[in-house]
């Protein structure tokens, strides 16, 4: 068996991380500490020093990853996001028209912003001495970022509204717009696995290691049938308190039925949490296990969706109770968990890669999306 | 560029660009860095930059052509090159002791807790009375522009009933003191809002014609614009803007770094924090009312009278305490808070 496997080269590799809750503890609270210390300036460094961290413990094949962005470079990126941010809430503050008026060119934008976003990561990312790469077109982004997400729903609420008459359904009654923002919602939540495959597919076949290319295609059966035990469970439930709500007469609703619907609507909120939780880390194994890195190598991701989901949960919870001490702890307990599911197939050495120049991104965007919570990337 | 390393550091060398390693030696040889490959091959290497040390990580030494020496041990290294007494070489011994893990523990909790109680507030009362008037005035013009499309209709009330009310503002304008922002009065129908009195940040003050409908005397209606008279002269708008904003700022580097469900979580206790400040501001504004309507020799109680009546009209109970879910005080508190005031102004 043994010689087997050696004689077609075919190996599998775990990773691993190696980090501990005690030594990020100590890197953590001198982060935060300088951090306040310096009015937030010295978050660039904090950012660095978390990620090389984190990037440097994570171990395949006996070697690691690194973290390369420069803190000046971080701190340059945010301080022109924070700028823009500001000058944007001022905005709204004073003239909410304009800012309105340009919604139009922010979406435009956006592709432009994540590509860039998407390329400063890669790059800044490097094993075995090999940085990684994106490539991203606008196009692409447009389809999958802009134009799916927000286009679709709205065009299916517009499809709605033309084909029922106008004016036997009395315009401008309450339950008609309603109807048209529930049909809206629906397409919106049922196009998520479609969507999770075009981003997941984009973001894998423009991303490289070196030279060799990511190539990531994902069955939309799977994404679906992932969707199918994780989010639509919440959903379902979601439907069943309208009705619920529904059924009860308003006179009925007494102080004890308004605390059942606080009740209720909490249970709801806490299953889209976890439904989701759970859904992302299906999406995650599926997009893995999709994924061949050229060189005949191979990556597998097989996390269990609602052990993941518990992770998360309860290190949230530990966060909270411990006003945020433990959150040192959370982190590493999540990137180990994860670490510990991932896995890398290879045929043959992984010596033979070669570094290539590439797009180098822009370290603003990278801030941007960062500071908006918006977490793309494999 | 002339580092001396009195031991042999051992470790992997990476050639430029490649993936693959192999075992070497790093040393100094007549001024120069040399690599010694596990071959015996010796690599001439022109130093380029060393990684900061950070845990337990290997520690990397970038040369000019682009290849790279990793080195496990890190006090070897910091010693070779001198870097004990550098920055991050110290950062990185402080990371690691527990002694000083324990007084950043402290000193960031009670610093946190000092920014957030008194710096943000003081911060947000200075910026917001240095605002320039202009820049203000432009909010209430662009948000009463709002809110007439979407709220209010025109008022309904007679001229002469305005010119009177419009008598009380001025004689209460006359001794509120306010100097920087226009103080001005005009008359809506609140329509979904129904009686209710709003003071934007520049000066404009709203009243609803269900409002004054709903008063018994012209003292109510002078206690209300009192009250909104003072949140203007006290900056309550503005100084809630830039408090949340400063509240916002301090959590994102409070939490920026932890997941994405704390943040959201965070973000909640914020909100309904908020709220809590609001109801401070309403009873500041009542303090405010009380103190005008003493200069003007008018009943300073009977505005709370007028919310009485207007929290039975929504059937809701005028003896009711405070909740954390509300934006104004309840009316039994804010009574309370008025009589403390004019006992004090009679003392």
């Amino acid at each position: 068996m043994e010689a087997d496997l050696q004689e077609t080269g075919v190996k599998t590799h775990h990773f691993s991380f190696t980090g501990t809750a005690g030594e990020y503890f100590g890197i953590w609270i001198v982060n935060l500490l300088l951090t306040i210390v310096t009015v937030g300036i010295y978050s660039a460094w904090a950012k660095v020093r978390r990620l090389r961290y984190f990037y440097g413990n994570t171990w395949l094949d006996g070697h690691n990853f690194e973290y390369h962005a420069k803190p000046l470079q971080i701190l340059i990126g945010r301080i022109i996001v924070f700028v823009v941010l500001i000058a944007a809430n001022l905005l709204s503050q004073v003239a909410p028209l304009v800012v309105l008026g340009l919604l139009v060119p922010y979406f435009l934008a956006l592709p432009w912003l994540i590509n860039k976003a998407l390329s400063f990561n890669a790059r800044m990312t490097s094993y075995r001495n090999v940085r990684f790469g994106f490539e991203g077109s606008y196009w692409g982004a447009l389809k999958v970022f802009v134009i799916v997400p927000i286009i679709v729903p709205v065009v299916a609420g517009l499809i709605i509204f033309a084909t029922f008459d106008f004016n036997s359904n009395n315009p401008g009654n309450a339950g008609y717009i309603i109807g048209i923002v529930v049909v809206m919602i629906a397409v919106q939540i049922l196009i998520v696995p479609y969507l999770s495959k075009l981003s997941s597919g984009y973001i894998g076949n423009s991303t490289r290691f070196g030279t060799a290319r990511f190539e990531t295609s994902l069955s939309l059966k799977m994404l679906y049938s992932n969707f199918a035990v994780t989010l639509l469970p919440a959903v379902g439930l979601l439907v069943l308190m309208g009705v619920l709500i529904n059924a009860a007469s308003p006179a009925g609703i007494g102080s004890s039925g308004v605390g059942a619907i606080q009740f209720l609507v909490f249970a709801v909120y806490f299953a889209f949490i976890l439904g989701y939780l759970a859904y992302a880390a299906g999406v995650r194994n599926i997009s893995f296990d999709a994924t061949r890195i050229e060189g005949g190598h191979g990556l597998t991701s097989s996390v269990p969706r609602f052990g993941y989901a518990w992770v998360i949960f309860s290190n949230l919870i530990v966060t909270v109770f411990s006003i945020g001490l433990m959150s040192a702890w959370a982190a590493v307990r999540t990137w180990r968990y994860l670490s510990n599911h991932t896995s890398l197939t290879t045929s043959g050495t992984l010596d033979n890669f070669v570094d290539q120049q590439g797009s180098s991104g822009n370290v603003a965007a990278a801030e941007y999306l960062d500071i908006e919570g918006i977490e793309l990337g494999l | 560029m002339n580092h001396p390393i009195p031991d042999r550091l051992k470790g992997r060398y990476f050639a430029a660009g490649k993936s693959g390693s192999i075992d070497a030696e790093l040393s100094e040889q007549s001024g120069l860095m040399v690599v010694t490959l596990n071959d015996e091959t010796e690599i001439e290497v022109e130093f380029h930059s060393l990684g900061d040390r950070l845990g337990a990580l290997p520690r990397k030494i970038y040369f000019k052509d682009g290849s790279v020496f990793e080195c496990a041990d890190n006090d070897a290294v910091d010693r070779a090159f001198g870097k004990s007494d550098h920055f991050f070489s110290r950062l990185a011994r402080a990371e690691r002791s527990l002694k000083f893990a324990v007084v950043a523990v402290v000193v960031t909790i009670v610093s946190i807790f000092v920014v957030y109680q008194y710096g943000i507030p003081a911060a947000a009362y200075v910026v917001a009375h240095g605002t320039p008037a202009s820049a203000v005035k432009l909010i209430d013009s662009s948000v009463l522009d709002t809110v007439d499309r979407t709220l209010f209709e025109p008022s309904s009330l007679e001229e002469e009933r305005k010119q009177e009310i419009q008598q009380l503002f001025a004689e209460l304008k006359e001794v509120s003191g306010e100097k920087d922002l226009p103080l001005q009065l005009l008359f809506r129908d609140g329509g979904r809002l129904g009686a209710n009195a709003v003071a934007l940040p520049g000066g404009t003050i709203i009243l609803t014609d269900q409002l004054e409908a709903l008063a018994q005397s012209d003292d109510e209606i002078a206690g209300v614009l009192a009250h909104e008279i003072g949140h203007v002269a006290e900056r309550h708008s503005l100084r809630q803007i830039y408090r949340a904003l400063g509240v916002a700022f301090l959590a994102s580097v409070v939490v920026g770094d932890s997941s994405q469900l704390f943040e959201e979580v965070i973000a909640q206790a914020a909100l309904l924090e908020t709220l809590s400040y609001s109801r401070k501001f309403e009873l500041d504004a009542d303090v405010h009312s009380v103190e005008l309507m003493v200069l003007v020799d008018r009943d300073p109680v009977a505005f709370v009278d007028l919310l009485d009546r207007l929290l039975e009209k929504h059937g809701l109970d005028t003896d009711r305490d405070t909740s954390w879910l509300d934006t104004h005080p309840g009316n039994k508190d804010r009574r309370e808070n008025v009589q403390n005031q004019i006992d004090q102004l009679e003392r």
